[in-house]
């Protein structure tokens, strides 16, 4: 602990500040926002580039505004809630081990 | 036309430059050794540029001919991509000092570029078994017991990919004859239900890491020292690419096998404390995508594959170089116990950013201008399901190795540590990887002009793709962070999961103990009931029945004369101990033996 006593006699970085963090983020909600407002002026206005041709059931839903926001959105989420049940389950541990598990 | 003559011209051959600079490197020591990791690779690179495509190399073996070296745009492709790997990577190992690791990965190297040149079967089987001994040095050179015990593990599994490979090529021998010697597409013979070839796709599973043959590289690479997967992770699973492209184009089976390996390690890539390991899963994602790509097999599919195979290795290296940077400085490289690093590391985390960016195919990033390629090739081709998956695998890699690897080990909680900066040899070669993918994601006409279709006219930059893409990206940050914020994501914990490797490295355990414990003890007990018990019984009961024989004719034998002692007691005692020991005189002998004899007689008259 004292050696991290002493270390913390450094200067301040800028994101040392919670305030700044909170910027950043901020700032982030903003160009997520913006890239969504380009997504729907650019699928109204414009014609984007289907990936699938019609005849294709996703066809429909991949050509709307906000698809891949919302499927990249949706996919973390679902990813780190499956990963956490990999983890462990109602109290079990299913996948996680202790460090020197291959040891023992 | 530069061609190749045979054995005595063997200077030409493309890995010439880097087996020169091996045998250079394993005899000098010091600075003067390192500079052949450097000097070779720019050799070797002047040398693929100079070779015209056609050109053959054959030699006649054994009444063999054999096909050492046949040059096309693939193999120049590749052989490019691994003069550039070792270049780069050498550079990186400049400090090392271990003459072993030095000339071994050298050698390495040049197995690689073997292998994208091999003309047929039998050069590419020899150049695939260098590939397997030549690498383990780069986990051993670690050395610890982890490291060692990791390196015989990792061995096992790259020296049965060469035994499937061997088997595979004599099966098809046997049913073809010498055509099967040649390096063409097996896809057909594969579908049609070919044992050899489906040997041979085993084989180049194991190196590619396809599902449930991958923890070799999980397991290796995390045990390996700091240098050592930067020189891992640029050849051993490419020449596996290389190899699918070569065999197995347009083979449906791949299309599958690439969406599971797309999708499966990004959930274990979540919840790994292990950064290296971390890479190590997002490494067998994007192998998922090339061989997804050499599944749906069109020109522009395949040219995908080999693009991203080529900024893979250069963004993949990349992030195992600023983890390496890390564990160097550091010699920590569990997430639970990094953060904060970016102050005294700013140069290794802004590298890593670039690395990230660009496994995560950010737009101007080399990612982005060789997965949208596959991707559009799977929408195109009508495969709904896996276009899905290639999506959430993109979504997901961007989560755990785009933010994971540099939020948790540069940013995150402060650990207090604060190493110094990756050293000047380190940081060159962070700096040339990471203007390589820059320059790339920015000008992808001279990658594409080097693929063997030419990447037919795709343009990754139109509007769609740039707007998508982001999108995408930028949502799954949001996931992250909004994730991150309220507490939901899973904090990093001294660990290790369950993967296949369970089955070997436990069950496997497991069952030799058992083994062990019932076929030892039954040896044991067998032993003691049989020699110990039974025979010493056996011993004693044939002795004590002459004893006994001997005692009960004592008296008489001593009345005949027979035995010389004062008197029956002696005699009796003296006859005891004469059979117990198995001596008796001449006569006694002879007399009992005439005994014998005669009964014999008398029972075989009767």
């Amino acid at each position: 602990m004292s050696k991290q006593k002493e270390k913390i006699n450094e200067p301040d970085r800028w994101l040392d500040d919670p305030l700044n963090v909170r910027k950043v983020i901020r700032g982030f909600y903003w160009l997520c926002a913006i890239v969504i407002l380009i997504d729907v002026i650019f699928s109204l206005g414009w014609h984007k580039h289907a990936a699938f041709t019609e005849d294709i059931s996703v066809h429909s839903l991949e050509t709307l505004p906000a698809f891949y926001g919302v499927y990249g959105f949706l996919a973390c989420v679902g990813l780190v809630y499956v990963s956490k049940l990999m983890r462990e389950f109602a109290g079990k541990k299913i996948l996680m081990r202790d460090e020197d598990y291959w040891d023992k | 036309m530069n061609t190749l003559a045979a054995t005595m011209d063997i200077g030409f051959h493309p890995a010439f430059a880097l087996i020169l600079g091996g045998l250079v490197a394993a005899v000098l020591r010091g600075r003067y050794a390192s500079m052949a990791l450097v000097i070779a690779p720019i050799l070797g690179f002047w040398q693929i540029y100079a070779l015209d495509i056609g050109s053959l190399s054959s030699m006649t073996l054994f009444g063999y001919d054999i096909i050492g070296v046949e040059v096309d745009k693939q193999a120049k492709v590749f052989g490019y991509l691994f003069h550039l790997a070792a270049l780069v990577a050498g550079i990186y190992s400049f400090h090392v000092r271990d003459p072993w690791q030095i000339s071994m990965a050298l050698f390495y190297a040049a197995s690689a570029v073997g292998v994208a040149f091999a003309g047929d079967m039998i050069s590419l089987f020899l150049w695939w078994e260098g590939l397997a001994i030549t690498s383990v040095f780069q986990i051993w050179g670690r050395k610890t017991k982890e490291a060692e015990e990791s390196g015989f593990r990792y061995l096992f599994f790259h020296v049965s990919s060469g035994l499937l490979l061997l088997a595979g090529i004599l099966f098809r021998y046997h049913g073809e004859g010498p055509s099967a010697f040649l390096l063409e597409p097996l896809t057909e013979a594969l579908e049609a239900g070919d044992l050899g070839s489906w040997l041979i796709l085993l084989a180049i599973g194991i190196k590619a890491a396809f599902p449930g043959l991958h923890t070799w590289l999980k397991d290796g690479y995390s045990e390996a020292t700091p240098t050592g997967p930067v020189w891992l992770c640029a050849f051993t699973t490419k020449c596996a690419v290389c190899m699918l492209v070569r065999l197995f184009p347009g083979a449906d089976i791949l299309i599958t096998i690439g969406g599971v390996m797309a999708m499966f390690p990004i959930f274990y890539a979540v919840i790994e404390n292990d950064l290296r390991r971390v890479l190590c899963y997002s490494k067998i994602n994007q192998i998922g995508f090339m061989v997804v790509g050499i599944g749906i097999g069109t020109d522009l599919a395949i040219d995908g594959a080999i693009a991203h195979a080529f900024t893979h290795v250069l963004y993949k290296g990349l992030l195992f170089m600023s983890m390496g940077a890390v564990l160097f400085r550091t010699g920590e490289i569990r997430g639970s116990h990094l953060g904060g690093l970016y102050k005294t590391m700013p140069w290794t985390t802004g590298f890593c950013i670039v690395g990230a960016a660009s496994i995560s195919a950010f737009p101007l990033f080399s990612g982005f201008i060789s997965k949208s390629i596959i991707i559009t090739e799977t929408a195109r081709n009508g495969h709904m399901m896996i276009w899905l998956c290639l999506l959430f695998a993109s979504a997901g890699v961007f989560h755990h190795a785009g933010i994971k690897i540099p939020f948790f080990a540069f940013f995150a909680h402060d650990s207090g540590k604060r190493p110094k900066e990756a050293p000047l040899n380190m940081l060159i070669a962070m700096g040339i990887s990471s203007f390589m993918c820059i320059f790339l994601g920015c000008n992808p006409q001279w990658l594409y002009e080097m693929l063997p279709y030419g990447a037919a006219g795709y343009h990754p930059y139109d509007a769609t793709h740039v707007i998508t893409q982001v999108e995408i990206l930028l949502f799954s940050a949001l996931a992250f962070t909004l994730l991150n914020l309220w507490g939901k994501y899973p904090p990093e914990l001294p660990s290790v999961n369950l993967d296949i490797d369970w089955v070997y490295r436990k069950v496997g355990r497991s069952f030799l103990r058992y083994m062990d414990l019932f076929w030892n003890n039954l040896n044991k007990k067998t032993h003691s009931l049989i020699v110990v018990d039974f025979i010493s019984k056996v011993g004693s009961f044939t002795k004590g029945g002459q004893v006994h024989v001997m005692a009960f004719f004592s008296e008489q034998l001593h009345n005949l004369g027979l035995v010389s002692s004062t008197n029956v007691k002696t005699a009796k005692n003296k006859m005891e101990k004469r059979a117990s020991l198995g001596l008796h005189p001449i006569g006694l002998t002879a007399v009992i033996a005439l005994l014998f004899v005669g009964a014999f007689l008398f029972i075989a008259a009767s």
